[in-house]
C-alpha cells in the first residue's frame, strides 16, 4: 500500500517537475535574475510565493529555473555514462581477453574513489561550467555500468541462444546489439533511472562547492549555498531549494525500485 | 564413395597453452558424404559436442586447434577469416541445440529469429522474409504458422521450440546440419516426431546430417553411419546396421550392451561399463579405455592403438581386435 503511495507520489512529482521544465518560461512569475531592492529577503507574500532571496531576487522563478538545469544535467550525464559504459562493459565481456582485463581493473581502480570525488577532479582540472558538469558526473558514473553491463553480458554469453545465433552467421556486432543487449536491459535500466537521482544530487553538490553552475545562473545547489550564508536572515530559498532536491532524488530512487520490480519476471507474478 | 562433404582430418583441440595444455580432442577423424546422415555417440565428455563446436569454428574460450583440418566442400574451415565463417554459418551449414528452451533468444519474435540468416544471407526484404519464415514454421510442422510467427519463444512447448529451431537452422537451405543431441531434453514422443521430422526433412532437402547423441535408439532411427568417440578420438567407426549386429570396440560393445531392449527379461540387470569417463586433465596412458576395457591386454596401457580398416567402411582402434 504505501509502495503504492510512494510510487504514485513520484509519478505525478516527475510528471509535474517535467511540465515545469519544459514551460519553464512561462510558468515562471518574475525574471529569475531580476532584482527588487525594496524587497529584499522578504517572506512569502503573493507577488513572491517563496519570498525573495537576499539580492531580492524571486525563489519560485529561481528554482523552476534551476529544474532546468538539474534535469538536463540529470538525464544527459546518465545517458551519456550509459552509452560509453555499456559499450565498454559489453565488449569487455563478450571479447575477453586482455582488453577485458584492462578494463576491468580500470574500472576497479575508478569504482575506488567516490563518485562525488571523482566529480570534483574532473571539474578541477576542465574548469567549471554547464559542459564540464555533465562530463564531470557522467565520468563518474561510467565506472558502476562498465561493471553492471560487464557482469549481465558474461552471464547472458553463456547462453545457448547467444551461440546459435552465432552459428545462423550473426555477425559479433548484431550478436550484442540483437542478442546481448535486450536481454540485459533490464538491470540497466533500472540502474540509470537511480543514476540520474544520483546525477540530480552530484550537480547540486557541486554547484553548492562552486564548481557546477556559476552566479547568476541559479541552480538547486547554488540557491541552497546562498540561501545557507544568509539562513538566519531568510531561510526559505535554502529550505526550498533543498526540498526540490530531496524530493527530486526521492522520486527517481522510487521510481528505480519500482521498475525493478516490474521489470523481474519473479516479482511480477505475485 | 563419392567426395565427402565434410571431412574432419586429425583435429587436436587443446585448452591452455604450452605445458599445461590439456588436450580434449586428440586426433578426430570423420567423413559425411552428400545426403549422408553420419552419428556421433559416446559418453559425455568424449569431445563429441566439442567436435560440432569446433566444426562450426564455434571455438570455447582459451581452446585452440593444435592440428589437423576441417573441410568442408573443398574449403580448410580452420584457415577462414571470422567474416568468412559468418558468411558460411546459417547458409551452407548450420546447427541446432541441445536446449531447445535456452537455444532461443526469449525476448524476440521467433519469426524474428527465422528471418535473421534469411535476410543476411539471402538478403531479403523484411517482408519476403517475414514471409518465409511462416513457410519454414509450416515445414517443420508447426499449426497455425501465420499465428506462430509472431509468439514469443516462451508461448511454445519443448517441441515446438525445436522445431522452431530446425525451421531456423534449415531457413537458408544449408548443405550440411550439425544436431547436437536435438532430442535429448525432449519428452519420448516428442522425440520420435522430431527424429520423424529430420528423416523426412534429409529425404527432401537431400541435407547431409551431423547427429551427436548418447541415445543410440536414435542412432539407429537416422543414421547411415556411426562414429564411437571415446576420450576426443574416433574409437570405431561403422556403418549403423553392421555396429549393432556385431560392434568391434570393446566400448561400443558396453554401450550396446547398456542400452535396455524392449524383449529384455524385466528382472534382469542392465548391463553397464565399470568405471567412469576420465577427465580430460587425467587421461589414462596408452588406450585411453583400457582401465575401463574388459579384453585389455598388456600392450594397452602402454601405447594407444591406430585406427585401422577392417572390412567394408569398418575401422576400429583396438589392440584386441588386431590380436584376434
Amino acid at each position: 500500500m504505501l509502495d503504492r503511495f510512494f510510487i504514485r507520489f513520484s509519478l505525478v512529482f516527475l510528471g509535474a517537475l517535467a511540465c515545469v521544465v519544459v514551460f519553464a518560461d512561462v510558468i515562471q512569475p518574475h525574471d529569475p535574475l531580476a532584482q527588487d531592492f525594496l524587497n529584499r529577503s522578504a517572506g512569502p507574500s503573493a507577488e513572491y510565493w517563496l519570498g525573495t532571496d537576499t539580492l531580492g531576487r524571486d525563489v519560485l522563478s529561481r528554482i523552476i529555473e534551476g529544474a532546468r538545469l538539474s534535469m538536463i544535467i540529470g538525464i544527459a550525464s546518465p545517458l551519456i555514462a550509459a552509452v560509453i559504459g555499456i559499450s565498454m562493459g559489453t565488449t569487455a565481456a563478450y571479447f575477453g581477453g586482455w582488453v577485458e582485463r584492462v578494463i576491468t581493473r580500470v574500472t576497479d581502480m575508478m569504482m575506488s574513489f567516490d563518485p562525488l570525488l571523482l566529480g570534483v577532479l574532473i571539474v578541477a582540472l576542465l574548469g567549471p561550467g554547464l559542459q564540464n558538469l555533465a562530463v564531470a558526473i557522467a565520468f563518474a558514473l561510467v565506472p558502476s555500468f562498465i561493471r553492471l553491463s560487464r557482469g549481465s553480458t558474461l552471464a547472458v554469453r553463456q547462453e545457448a541462444y547467444v551461440d546459435a545465433a552465432i552459428a545462423m552467421g550473426r555477425n559479433t556486432t548484431g550478436t550484442i546489439l540483437r542478442h546481448v543487449l535486450p536481454n540485459i536491459s533490464g538491470p540497466l535500466i533500472v540502474m540509470t533511472t537511480i543514476w540520474v537521482g544520483t546525477a540530480i544530487r552530484l550537480e547540486a553538490t557541486l554547484s553548492f562547492i562552486g564548481l557546477g553552475a556559476q552566479p547568476p545562473m541559479p541552480s538547486w545547489g547554488n540557491i541552497v549555498r546562498e540561501g545557507v550564508s544568509d539562513i538566519f536572515g531568510s531561510p526559505l530559498p535554502a529550505l526550498f531549494a533543498g526540498l526540490a532536491i530531496t524530493l527530486t532524488v526521492l522520486s527517481f530512487n522510487v521510481l528505480g525500485d519500482a521498475l525493478r520490480d516490474w521489470l523481474d519476471p519473479e516479482r511480477r507474478n505475485q | 564413395m563419392t567426395a565427402p562433404l565434410l571431412s574432419v582430418e586429425g583435429l587436436r583441440l587443446a585448452f591452455g597453452t604450452g605445458e599445461d595444455a590439456i588436450e580434449a580432442l586428440r586426433g578426430v577423424d570423420i567423413s559425411i558424404g552428400p545426403g549422408e546422415c553420419l552419428g556421433l555417440v559416446g559418453e559425455s565428455g568424449s569431445g563429441k559436442s566439442l567436435t560440432a563446436f569446433t566444426t562450426m569454428g564455434l571455438l570455447p574460450t582459451q581452446s585452440q586447434v593444435v592440428a589437423g583440418r576441417v573441410m568442408f566442400a573443398g574449403q580448410d574451415l580452420l584457415q577462414k577469416s571470422e567474416r568468412e565463417l559468418e558468411q558460411l554459418r546459417g547458409n551452407d551449414l548450420s546447427m541446432i541445440f541441445q536446449e531447445p528452451m535456452t537455444a532461443l533468444n526469449p525476448v524476440m519474435h521467433v519469426g524474428e529469429q527465422i528471418a535473421a540468416p534469411l535476410r543476411r544471407h539471402l538478403g531479403l526484404s523484411r517482408k519476403a522474409a517475414r514471409t518465409r519464415a511462416i513457410e519454414q514454421l509450416d515445414l517443420v510442422g508447426i499449426p497455425d504458422p501465420h499465428a506462430r510467427v509472431d509468439n514469443f519463444p516462451h508461448e511454445m512447448s519443448g517441441g515446438m521450440r525445436q522445431r522452431t529451431m530446425i525451421a531456423m537452422a534449415l531457413a537458408c537451405d544449408p548443405k550440411l546440419l550439425i544436431a547436437d543431441e536435438p532430442t535429448t531434453a525432449l519428452d519420448t514422443t516428442i522425440q520420435a516426431q522430431i527424429i520423424e521430422l529430420l528423416n523426412g526433412l534429409r529425404r527432401e532437402l537431400g541435407l547431409s546430417i551431423l547427429i551427436i547423441t548418447h541415445d543410440l535408439g536414435v542412432i539407429a532411427e537416422m543414421a547411415d553411419r556411426v562414429a564411437v568417440m571415446y576420450g576426443g578420438r574416433v574409437v570405431e567407426e561403422s556403418p549403423v546396421d553392421k555396429l549393432f549386429d556385431e560392434p568391434l570396440h570393446p566400448y561400443s560393445k558396453g554401450l550396446l550392451r547398456s542400452t535396455p531392449d524392449i524383449d529384455m527379461p524385466v528382472a534382469r540387470r542392465l548391463a553397464t561399463i565399470s568405471g567412469a569417463v576420465p577427465h580430460v586433465t587425467e587421461l589414462p596412458s596408452g588406450c585411453t579405455f583400457h582401465p575401463r576395457c574388459p579384453d585389455r591386454l598388456e600392450i594397452c596401457s602402454k601405447e594407444a592403438p591406430e585406427e585401422k580398416c577392417v572390412g567394408a567402411g569398418r575401422r576400429v582402434a583396438c589392440w584386441a581386435r588386431d590380436v584376434s
